[in-house]
């Protein structure tokens, strides 16, 4: 069975890109514009993955990691950031929030799906 | 393209001969070194320029072939005799394929050698299927211990080591250490908690980042060292798995004397392993050493020929200009020039020699493929394989000498079971000899068969009508008969005898290299076929003499002196023989051996030749002087005249007639014989 993905991200253009690649490797793709959007999918469905940016309005990614690894079913799914955001103290609040990795945007395909393929099989 | 194709086919042939030979020099237990490299490199070349320059039939063939060895120099597979068989037949189909106009049992067997090698290659043949696979060695393969410590909190991460260590397996060869030795008693285990670390032995073509790159997103949650061994792949080798064994029993004996321990059993080999290279290396470098040459083209030799051969003649006529003139000065420079042109002229015909060895292989060849033809146990010993031919003459010969191979292997050597109850060794023997002597090379072949058997020969001889009833001949005369055209005894017609193309038509091509063909043939003990050809010898020494006013050179060669004669002393010999200082020497005079008519003059001049110890004395009118002479072809009018080489032409194009001076003292003897 296909695994889920749940791609969050304020770009449209971004979501688009991601979406179309891990479509194509054959994953199923939730899509949230941002943290307080995402928060919609959390209703107990199975999701294996979440790629999440930094940056966003209404809920950033660290609020929304934060969110996620409170809830019972979605404490120890593995947590990518893909962001623009290089900085080394932004990795190190990320990883304390609970993040699994760290991806920079912009991302060639196989790059963005080699990490996946880190956390996910 | 025309150009690229002949000189595609120089090379080729090339190849072609030189996996021949290499081919020939193996046997399955005993591999040359770097006999696989060696073949793979050569199906390498043959496919690449064969595809390149219009072969491409050679080029396919050439490619199954080369991943064929691909495959055994990867240990993927390993070489059988089946393999060598099917590399020696394509060594034929390969000569075949460089024909312009393909024989069709060529494509044929190029489709069946094909097939088989596909078979090889594809592992249908469960025979040749390596179980030495897993210690194939990749090229630029190295060795590193990985360790990975994940902190007791991974988990919380959404990581999971286990895709870790999975991708780790994946890069390489690996052998695997789990560590579980810290994991803590039930009641104070942490269900969340990681408490497994793991230590891997990887061979990989990866480099050392890549593999860091495994660990990207668990580096901050990690204990990870990457830790180079040796940089080739030592896994499986017996120290290091000795070494591996501690750890294996005791994963919490991994520490740094460990992997220190580790690095140094991986160098030590490596050095042993460079050492030997290095050797290698060494050695190639000495056999390609011995090996130094040119390759020139033969048309450009046979240029520098006769370029020389001009410069010779030339030469003369200078020499004998100068002698006419007797101007000092100009007599030096003469004999400079003469001197320089006869080095010239040596260095020339050295250039265009070729030792007998480069042929031999076709006759191992022939040997190794008759003898199994026929079941038959034989041996085929070289000696002289150092002797010089020329070119030319080397590659007539060689047909001529094939069929004589052939027949010793068909008619002469006994099969086992005879040659046994016979009282011979089972195994028969061809020696193939060459040789100098005089002027001449002298080919042997010399086989312990049973020999000649002359009733046979008279029987057959009777029958077809070359011998009359009433005439009686020794049976030396009797085998001699067997060279006469058309004349053959083979009881049933075999793939290489008995085709009606016998010792005649061999005789017939030695005699057109101004050679000759003896045989000695001893019932029970065997036959020895014995030919003599002129070395090269299109240049040569001479004497000029003159018999009547027409020139005539005797070469220098089978000189031995000069003497003066007087008409009395010419009369007073009896039985054709000439008392020369107390020996009596056979003798022929020339004048009349030429039907030449003339004044005779009073003193004469007699010029004894010697040949193998046998002493033959010419009468002439005059001795001139020695010069260098250049051989040519006789003219029609003088070409059924055995007593003649060719002619030459001395200085302002005056022409002389060169003796054929072999010829002569055998006649002379036969002549003396007869009486």
């Amino acid at each position: 069975m296909a695994k889920t993905i749940l791609i969050v991200d304020d770009s449209a253009s971004i979501r688009e890109v991601v979406k179309f690649t891990l479509e194509n490797a054959g994953f199923d793709v939730l899509v949230g514009v941002d943290g307080q959007d995402a928060l919609k999918f959390l209703d107990g469905r199975q999701i294996h993955l979440l790629i999440t940016d930094l940056h966003m309005p209404n809920k950033n990614g660290i609020e929304l990691i934060i969110e996620v690894r409170k809830t019972e079913d979605y404490k120890r799914i593995p947590i990518l950031f893909l962001t623009t955001e290089s900085q080394k103290d932004k990795k190190i609040e990320a990883k304390a929030a609970g993040a699994t990795g760290w991806l920079i945007k912009p991302f060639v395909p196989q790059k963005l799906l080699a990490a996946i393929n880190k956390v996910l099989r | 393209m025309e150009q690229f194709q002949s000189k595609f086919i120089e090379e080729a042939t090339d190849l072609i001969d030189e996996l021949e030979e290499l081919l020939l020099e193996t046997q399955i237990d005993h591999l040359p070194e770097g006999f696989i490299e060696q073949v793979f490199r050569i199906m390498h070349s043959l496919k690449g320029s064969g595809a390149m320059f219009g072969f491409q039939a050679i080029g396919d063939f050439a490619h199954n072939l080369e991943d064929m060895y691909d495959k055994i120099r990867n240990d993927e597979i390993v070489i059988t005799e089946r393999i060598l068989d099917i590399t020696l037949s394509s060594v034929d189909l390969f000569k075949g394929l460089l024909s312009s106009d393909v024989d069709p049992m060529v494509a044929e067997g190029v489709e069946r050698v094909t097939k088989e090698t596909l078979g090889i290659i594809n592992n249908e043949d469960a025979s040749v299927q390596s179980q030495a696979r897993s210690t194939s060695v990749a090229g630029k393969q190295k060795t590193f211990w990985v360790e990975f410590i994940p902190d007791k909190d991974i988990f919380d991460n959404g990581t999971n080591p286990l895709y870790v260590v999975d991708e780790l397996t994946g890069l390489g060869k690996t052998e695997v250490i789990v560590n579980t030795t810290k994991i803590p008693e039930l009641g104070e285990l942490n269900p969340t908690a990681c408490y497994i670390s793991w230590s891997i032995l990887m061979a990989t073509e990866k480099t050392k980042e890549e593999i860091d790159e495994v660990f990207m997103f668990v580096e901050d949650s990690a204990k990870i060292s990457i830790v180079e061994i040796a940089n080739r792949n030592v896994l499986g080798e017996e120290a290091v798995e000795n070494h591996l064994k501690i750890v294996k029993s005791n994963p919490a004996a991994v520490n740094r004397k460990f992997i220190e321990e580790l690095i140094e059993l991986g160098q030590n080999a490596e050095k042993k392993q460079e050492e030997k290279k290095i050797q290698e290396n060494l050695n190639e470098f000495n056999r390609r050493k011995q090996l130094s040459s040119i390759r020139v083209a033969a048309d450009k030799i046979d240029g520098y020929l006769s370029l020389v051969s001009e410069l010779v003649t030339v030469q003369t006529s200078l020499s004998i200009l100068s002698e006419k003139l007797k101007i000092e000065e100009l007599g030096r420079i003469t004999e400079e020039i003469e001197h320089l042109s006869r080095n010239l002229r040596d260095n020339a015909i050295s250039i265009s020699l070729v030792p007998f060895a480069t042929v031999f292989s076709r006759f191992q060849r022939l040997v190794r493929d008759l003898s199994k033809e026929f079941g038959k146990e034989i041996e085929l010993e070289a000696e002289g394989m150092d002797t010089e031919l020329d070119k030319s003459m080397i590659q007539t010969i060689t047909d001529p000498l094939m069929h004589i191979i052939r027949n010793s292997i068909d008619h002469g050597i006994e099969s086992p079971q005879e040659r046994e109850a016979n009282g011979k060794s089972k195994t028969g023997k061809i020696i193939m000899r060459a040789l100098h002597s005089g002027a001449n090379i002298v080919i042997e072949v010399i086989d312990d068969g049973k020999g000649i058997d002359p009733n046979k020969i008279k029987v057959a001889a009777l029958r077809k009508g070359y011998l009359k009833p009433e005439v009686e001949l020794s049976d030396e005369e009797i085998v001699k008969l067997i060279l006469k055209p058309g004349f053959s005894t083979a009881e049933k017609t075999t793939s290489v005898s008995g085709r009606g193309v016998g010792m005649d038509v061999v005789n017939q091509n030695v005699n057109n290299l101004r050679g000759t063909l003896e045989i000695d043939s001893e019932l029970g003990k065997g036959t020895t076929i014995r030919i003599r050809l002129p070395q090269s010898l299109s240049i040569l020494d001479g004497m000029l003499v003159s018999i009547a006013g027409t020139l005539f050179v005797i070469p220098s060669m089978v000189l031995l002196k000069i003497a003066p004669i007087t008409r009395q002393e010419i009369e007073a010999a009896s039985n054709a023989m000439l008392n020369i200082e107390g020996e009596f020497i056979p003798f022929l005079n020339m004048r009349n051996e030429f039907g030449l008519d003339g004044e005779i003059p009073e003193r004469e001049e007699l010029v004894i030749l010697e040949y193998e110890s046998t002493k033959v004395a010419l009468i002439v009118d005059q001795v001139h002087n020695e010069y260098q002479i250049v051989l040519r072809p006789l003219g029609k009018f003088l070409k059924g005249n055995d007593l003649l080489l060719g002619a030459s032409i001395i200085g302002e194009g005056n022409i002389s007639l060169v003796l054929d001076t072999d010829r002569i003292i055998k006649t002379v003897i036969e002549k003396q014989r007869k009486q």
